[in-house]
């Protein structure tokens, strides 16, 4: 339910979460981003996670964007987080994770 | 002239005064039609107006009831964002559950200390292992030439002597072959466990300071976790202050608005006063200071409404920016310290603390296993050597010691007893290096023997803590997910509330826009009336007449308004039918205390008698 659309020397890595992201999602979005982290190609400096299909976010869903978003930083990459639902926003302000992240107006 | 025409008008009861007066009157036809007029249309504003005011309340209540429920979300906000609830008990909880798994970390820390010293003493017994080879090979080396020796010397015996000295050769040959043959097998095996041995030394030592830092940190950023919560209990119980007050305003805005809405009952009274008044004009004729009268208490309820608009307008635009202050800081909560619901905060410290404990576990239980694996042909190789030391040394024994009795049996004159005694010297030093051999291979035996038990205890427990572990979290993690998710569910009811809000606002603005009209069309009786109107009396009938009317106001702007006309002011306690409402009881020790101004007396009093004309214009006396 991911899909990325790198090219080959394209610095931004396209995560797109297709739905909510919740306790009943978030194993699957889970192995899907792993699946995108060990087949992308090297030289990415911006993960850029689309959260604009996603209404609800929940505790789970937020522990699995924290993990990726220290995973990148770890790899020295920027994160870019997409959304449009006012929800989604006010979680993301809420849980301080704007500090860490940009968030993009989809 | 013309102002001694209006001084005779004014100055009263003279002939002259009140032919002027009669001069001036209303026509009593067209002041009639004008009295019903006004009544019918006060009889159809009064009923719209009444719709109006109670459509609003309905909103005003609406926004009241959202008002108090976002007070309420906005303390629930506070209190779980700081961790006033369920943290306490939460942390509590997750530390319970990774109490054995660090214990046991820590276990195999220690343990890994102990394999360590137990490889770096078997890698050292194993690199002499390796020498062992050469120096049999230097230890044997004479036997070639003294084989020789032995062959020449027994030459010349007679045939059973010279058969045991033969033998004595083969065997040698033969020991010399066994020797090459078992070092040539175990050379490269030895070679491969002295370097299996060193490699699980690196790892081990690689994984114990990798592990050490790595669960040193995680330990002190739970304990940190846990032992700043109370410290930050205690700030953020300080800093929610500002939202509280934020919601508290919103809902103080609200009330005043409901306040706002509260003059309907007073332009009720009063429209109900003035029909009553002009009830009565269809059998007495007013005058036309009393018609003026009514005009003012016609005006003066437009005036009311004006008011009320604007401070109900005034309110809205109040509540819509204070919405906007409780929404962002409901939001970003920018004073609290470690908020828990935060994406560094508590719950996701402890969240990533039991899965890293967990993969620490896995990791370690897994090296573990490979390593047992790795060690485990070692050993074997040590029992498969021993063995054929013990038999090289034996028969090394038999064969000298062959050589030394038959060298005894021949006598002396031949070298072959110094050939037999060298033999001996040799069989003892292949004795030695056996024994020592043995001795280094069993202890290398002992060290993999143990290192097993203890890899093997270590994965057991592993798997044993990992288990319980992996059981166990799941209801621990689901705690601290609902603790967060209480957090976002608040937020989300904040949002929605805030919206509610914000459409009552808008209906209740919508729902009052039409007040301007009701403003406009008192204002238009009022001047109707006023038309009608004489000039300020002043004939002692006019103002008894007019006091009459006064009889009937229950309101201190309603008296103004008759004291304006009659020029006096009419002290609200000489009317028997006015009640008037209590100030609010004074606390004992205040100074401030207003008595009733029915149980006053003038002897008494320190303060001026009250009268309509002092009071608030906000203030209205039932």
């Amino acid at each position: 339910m991911t899909t990325a659309s790198p090219s080959l020397n394209s610095p931004v890595l396209t995560c797109t979460i297709a739905g909510d992201l919740t306790s009943t999602t978030a194993a699957e979005f889970r192995r899907l981003l792993d699946k995108k982290f060990s087949e992308s190609p090297a030289g990415w400096t911006t993960l850029m996670l689309d959260l604009s299909s996603c209404k609800i976010l929940d505790s789970v869903g937020l522990n699995l964007l924290v993990g990726t978003v220290k995973r990148a930083k770890g790899l020295g990459a920027r994160v870019k987080v997409v959304t449009s639902h006012p929800m989604v926003r006010r979680i993301l302000i809420f849980t301080r994770l704007d500090q860490h992240v940009e968030i993009v107006n989809a | 002239m013309r102002t001694k025409v209006s001084a005779l008008f004014r100055r009263g009861p003279g002939p002259l005064g009140r032919w002027l007066r009669f001069l001036r009157r209303p026509d009593p036809r067209q002041s009639r039609g004008t009295y019903a007029e006004v009544r019918t249309c006060l009889s159809t504003i009064l009923p719209r107006f009444e719709n109006l005011c109670v459509g609003a309340s309905e909103k005003i209540e609406q926004m009241q009831s959202d008002g108090g429920k976002l007070l309420s979300e906005c303390q629930i906000l506070a209190s779980v964002a700081s961790g006033r609830i369920g943290a306490g008990s939460v942390a509590h909880e997750t530390l319970q559950l990774l109490h054995d798994p660090l214990v046991f970390i820590d276990s195999c820390q220690q343990q890994q200390k102990n394999l360590i010293s137990v490889l770096v003493t078997c890698e050292k017994q194993s690199q002499s292992m390796l020498a062992v080879r050469e120096r049999m090979q230097a230890a044997l080396a004479p036997l070639d030439y003294i084989t020789i020796l032995f062959k020449i010397e027994s030459a010349g015996l007679p045939g059973e002597m010279r058969d045991t000295f033969l033998t004595v050769t083969a065997e040698v040959a033969r020991m010399r072959q066994l020797v090459n043959a078992t070092f040539n097998k175990n050379a490269l095996l030895l070679a491969d466990a002295h370097e299996t041995l060193g490699k699980v030394r690196s790892k081990l030592e690689a994984e114990f300071r990798a592990n050490s830092q790595h669960v040193i940190a995680r330990r002190r950023a739970i304990d940190q976790t846990i032992s700043q919560m109370d410290r930050q209990l205690a700030e953020n119980g300080r800093e929610d202050i500002r939202l509280k007050t934020e919601s508290d305003t919103l809902e103080a805005e609200i009330g005043m608005i409901v306040g706002g809405l509260q003059f309907q009952d007073i332009v009720q009274q009063k429209c109900e006063h003035v029909v009553a008044a002009l009830a009565n004009w269809d059998a007495n004729p007013p005058s036309p200071s009393a018609i003026r009268l009514q005009s003012l208490q016609l005006g003066g309820v437009a005036e009311d409404i004006a008011g009320s608009h604007e401070k109900i307008s005034g309110g809205i635009a109040r509540i819509e920016k204070c919405l906007k202050e409780v929404e962002n800081g409901s939001q970003q909560l920018e004073k609290f310290q470690g908020m828990v619901a935060s994406a560094d905060g508590m719950v996701q410290q402890l969240l990533e603390a039991i899965t890293e404990v967990s993969e620490i576990i896995s990791t370690v239980t897994k090296l573990t296993d490979q390593h047992y694996h790795d060690v485990q042909p070692a050993g074997e190789i040590a029992s498969g050597l021993t063995s054929t030391l013990v038999e090289l040394a034996t028969n090394m024994h038999l064969i000298a010691l062959n050589a030394q009795i038959r060298s005894v049996q021949i006598g002396d004159g031949t070298g072959l007893e110094q050939l037999a005694a060298r033999t001996a010297d040799i069989s003892r030093e292949i004795n030695t290096i056996s024994l020592e051999s043995a001795q280094d291979l069993a202890k290398i035996r002992l060290g993999i023997k143990e290192m097993m038990s203890i890899f093997s205890e270590i994965s057991n427990r592993g798997r044993q803590t990992l288990d319980r572990l992996t059981q166990e979290r799941i209801p621990t993690e689901g705690h601290l997910h609902a603790l967060r998710d209480h957090a976002f569910a608040t937020i989300q009811a904040i949002g929605e509330t805030s919206q509610s809000i914000q459409q009552s606002v808008k209906a209740v603005g919508d729902s009052i826009a039409p007040l301007h009209a009701f403003r406009a069309e008192f204002t238009t009786l009022s001047d109707n009336l006023q038309r009608l109107a004489g000039p300020i009396p002043e004939s002692a009938e006019q103002i008894a007449e007019l006091k009459t009317e006064a009889m009937r106001y229950t309101m201190a702007s309603e008296h103004a308004l008759h004291g304006k006309i009659t020029g006096q002011a009419i002290p609200l306690s000489a009317s028997d039918d006015i009640e008037l409402f209590a100030e609010p009881i004074a606390p004992a020790s205040s100074e401030k205390k207003v008595p009733p101004v029915a149980a006053r007396t003038p002897e008494k009093s320190e303060k001026e008698p009250v009268a309509a004309g002092n009071f608030d214009a906000n203030i209205e006396l039932f």
